[in-house]
């Protein structure tokens, strides 16, 4: 459903991804790993279209469309969305009226009664304080409760193929485990999932069918789960 | 005071009858340019005791002597000599609807204006037929004593109450433009609350049978008692034509010891407005007052609403939005005066500018020696939208009295590309993104204005943000 | 990053304007206000920012007593051409005793909107708080007050933005 053909991408100059080829197919659970620096949010961030960073490749397609053109709200509309590594905070925009423009945004009609109700739900599920549903989004809330707010949005918003930018960095066990259950529910009823990371925790919790490793902004490696094991022996060294 | 405890009579006694008017004021209408002459006129047209007639010479005396403010926005193109200092309310009527510029109409119809008020506000029609409503209103009011009448009625039914008050918190001397406006003043609203009456339902401007809405030099004077609670509204965010070009209103109001006051204005004058006003209150022990200000319109407006907070605990509160749209100057602020001990003051201003527009505050906390267990807090915000608009900051915080708190922050800001892009990424166009952004960033204020203009101030900064996504 | 420091301890002026007219400057001003006797103490600072990408921060910081009377006036401009401008102002002022006076005045003139730009001020006494916290350590007011003002007062060094 995605496929990347020889993605060059450079910010502010500076080439950060050097030619990567990856492939995402349909209810495919994919784990990019590498070490800090070796482009993978910068990866995600091309894909959902920041204008930040600027690309070309050979191909960029999702589901046959051409992705390069494309702003980041088209790209939304596709079906790929991204839960941030650093999610902003927007003061006077609560979570609700962000998904309910969202939703209408794509032709859906939507209840906003209906809405604060499943709002209410994924919350209790997620573990999320209730009053956080109602304040400005992100305004003031840790860094757990931001990454948990970002998944909420996604059970929502059911996106086709869903990246997780380094979900796990500054999460504690219950809060990991239970972040990863939810995903991968949503794996399995058919979400393709783009799981950055560079630690192996995750992955415990949600087994990739492949892993791609990559390095100074290059694909080092590829293989399946085998490989995670191998860097929870060996660290990235090995890829010196 | 007997008039105070007898209001209800007084009401039914006294009251104009609907649809009453007073035709030998109907059929003047003044040359322009101001003189002496033309002020005696307006006080014997309106049968004014001779105690107004003396206050208003005195006043345009004062006008003469005085000059122009040099600070805040460039008032060198408004000629004095050009303007009719007193129109009568029919002579309003500028135009016809077809000369309404479409940009106007449309944006009537975008934002849901009633078919019956767009005419209103178009200047197609000067006045409101309000009958039906208006009558019901009143019958409720004066069942609780409360007084709501238009200031030229409020000084004929009521003028011992008028005399107590009438330039006590603006005095004539305050500025020129408040010496002009007690000069020729005409029109405005005259309200009186008794002891603690609580209103109930906002008051409008709007509701008050034969409203200059083009009114110039409003004058409005609004007395709380001990006790008492009321929300004053005037203006509007539609779009409002004008005939007058310059509005020089003045508002006192006085918040007495435990009651609470919060007067609401939203103004979107048609760019040829120059709206320059005096507002101030003041507050009592342990009382409330809050201003809560919009302002959308005009092509320079001067505005800085005051409290004075003479009693103890007494608060205050600013709560102001300014657009500065293309060829606009929004200049406005809040003044917060603590004569008093334990006195508390809060002003948030949030304004935006685009287009070339030009939004600027000005500001003052003064407390001063004796005025302790004070505390003020002072939040400005100001979003700029493009390369050509401006915003500026002049606060002043003179503290005389150390055993008090000041805190004072202003942020000025556009409109962040990560947040954009978040919104972006959930689908959002980018548009509605920063509309919804913009809209955010007046929330604290907007929350505060009642429902209905609270949604047409949203719809009306989503159609000013169409098409200014590039 | 150039830093410039300055110490007004006695009645009189103190003028500064810090221009900022090649692209990626960063300047620093840090001024400490030191008002112990009657007089008027005025400081005006003005960051004047011409050109992209320059970097201001300008930290006043001020005790007052005895009868001073401090006024600190501050402006941060930024011109039309000054795309990422990032400019902070901040001013304190602590008022020991009822017969000194502050006014403050942190402005702004802002006509470029690819900027980070904000300010604060504050004006107070000695935090109750600290106070008790010192004599609850067996150090006598006075000299816990002069503890506190100094403590104030080095924080210019270390203000975080």
């Amino acid at each position: 459903m995605l496929i990347i053909k020889n993605l060059k991408v450079k910010i502010e100059g500076k080439e950060i991804l050097k030619g990567v080829d990856l492939e995402v197919k349909i209810g495919e659970v994919i784990a990019l790993m590498g070490p800090n620096g070796s482009g993978k949010s910068s990866l995600a961030n091309t894909l959902i279209g920041n204008s930040k960073y600027e690309a070309e490749a050979d191909e960029l397609t999702f589901e046959g469309t051409n992705l390069l053109q494309l702003k980041p709200d088209e790209r939304a509309k596709l079906g790929i969305m991204m839960s941030f590594q650093y999610p902003v905070a927007i003061p006077g925009v609560t979570v609700r009226e962000m998904l309910l423009a969202s939703l209408r945004g794509r032709g859906l009609i939507v209840s906003a009664l209906d809405l604060k109700k499943q709002i209410a739900e994924e919350g209790e599920r997620l573990h999320i304080d209730e009053h956080l549903l109602t304040r400005s989004i992100n305004e003031g809330f840790s860094g757990g409760e931001k990454k948990k707010l970002e998944i909420l949005q996604m059970r929502i918003l059911k996106p086709k193929l869903l990246i997780l930018d380094e979900v796990d960095s500054g999460l504690d066990i219950d809060a990991l485990a239970l972040i990863a259950k939810n995903v991968d529910e949503m794996a399995k009823a058919g979400m393709a999932v783009l799981v950055i990371t560079h630690y192996q925790r995750l992955l415990k919790y949600m087994v990739p069918d492949r892993v791609v490793v990559l390095k100074n902004g290059e694909v080092v490696d590829r293989g399946g789960k085998e490989i995670v094991d191998k860097l929870e022996e060996q660290g990235y060294k090995s890829y010196e | 005071m007997s008039k105070k405890t007898d209001n209800s009579k007084l009401i039914e006694d006294k009251l104009y009858p609907l649809g009453h008017t007073d035709d030998v004021e109907y059929s003047f209408t003044a040359e322009k340019g101001l003189t002496e002459g033309l002020v005696r006129k307006i006080s014997s047209l309106k049968k004014e005791p001779e105690w107004m007639l003396e206050i208003r010479l005195k006043a345009y005396k004062k006008y003469l002597e005085m000059k122009m403010p040099t600070w805040g926005g460039d008032l060198s193109p408004i000629d004095f000599d050009d303007i009719r200092y007193y129109i009568k309310p029919k002579n309003q009527e500028a135009k016809t609807w077809a000369e309404v510029p479409e940009a106007i109409k449309n944006t009537f119809e975008k934002i849901g204006v009633p078919e019956a008020e767009r005419e209103l506000l178009a200047g197609v029609k000067s006045q409101y037929d309000s009958e039906v409503v208006y009558g019901s209103l009143k019958k409720a009011l004066s069942e609780k004593g409360v007084i709501f009448l238009s200031m030229d009625e409020g000084l004929r039914e009521f003028p011992e109450i008028v005399r107590e008050h009438f330039g006590k918190v603006i005095p004539m001397g305050d500025n020129k433009l408040a010496a002009l406006n007690t000069a020729v003043w005409s029109g405005g609203s005259f309200v009186y609350v008794p002891k603690n009456v609580d209103v109930g339902l906002p008051l409008q401007a709007y509701f008050r049978i034969n409203t200059e809405r083009a009114g110039q030099f409003e004058r409005t004077l609004i007395i709380a008692e001990e006790g008492s609670k009321m929300h004053y509204i005037e203006g509007c965010s539609a779009p409002s034509f004008s005939s007058a070009s310059l509005h020089a209103a003045v508002v006192e109001i006085y918040v007495k010891k435990n009651a609470k006051v919060q007067y609401s204005t939203v103004q979107n004058w048609f760019k040829n407005v120059y709206n320059l006003v005096t507002k101030r209150a003041r507050v009592m022990e342990n009382a409330e007052m809050r201003w809560v200000d919009g302002n959308l319109g005009s092509r320079l407006t001067m505005k800085y609403p005051s409290c004075i907070l003479a009693g103890r605990k007494a608060h205050g509160e600013v709560l102001s939005i300014a657009w500065a749209g293309e060829g606009q100057h929004q200049d406005t602020g809040a003044k917060m005066i603590h004569l008093a001990p334990e006195t508390t003051s809060q002003i948030i201003s949030k304004s935006i500018s685009k287009n070339g527009g030009r939004a600027t505050y000005r500001g003052m906390v003064h407390m001063v020696p004796g005025a302790w267990g004070s505390r003020s807090k002072v939040v400005c915000d100001a979003l700029i939208l493009d390369e050509k608009s401006r915003s500026d900051t002049y606060p002043v915080n003179k503290i005389q009295e150390n055993d008090v708190v000041l805190e004072h922050e202003a942020t000025v800001s556009r409109i962040g590309e990560e947040q954009l892009l978040y919104l972006m990424s959930r689908g959002i166009n980018a548009e509605e993104a920063s509309t919804m952004i913009v809209n955010g960033f007046m929330e604290p204020v907007v929350k505060e204005i009642p429902l209905e203009y609270a949604v047409e101030m949203n719809r009306l900064v989503g159609l000013e943000m169409e098409g200014s996504v590039g | 990053m150039k830093i410039q420091r300055f110490k007004l301890d006695k009645p009189g002026e103190i003028d500064l304007v810090i221009p900022f007219l090649t692209s990626f400057e960063e300047k620093e001003v840090l001024g400490i206000i030191s008002a112990m006797e009657p007089g008027e103490y005025k400081v005006r600072v003005v960051a004047d920012h011409r050109v992209p990408n320059t970097f201001g921060r300008i930290v006043i910081i001020g005790v007052a007593a005895n009868g001073a009377r401090v006024t600190v006036d501050g402006m941060v401009k930024i011109a039309k051409g000054a795309t990422n401008t990032d400019s902070f102002l901040e001013m304190r002022i602590l008022l020991l005793d009822k017969k000194s006076s502050a006014v403050a005045e942190p402005k702004l003139e802002i006509e470029n909107n690819d900027v980070k730009a904000s300010h604060a001020a504050t004006v107070g006494k000695i935090d109750e708080d600290q106070l008790f916290y010192l004599t609850s350590r067996g150090i006598d007011e006075p000299s816990a007050k002069i503890l506190i003002v100094e403590g104030f007062l080095k924080e210019v060094e270390e203000v975080k933005y």
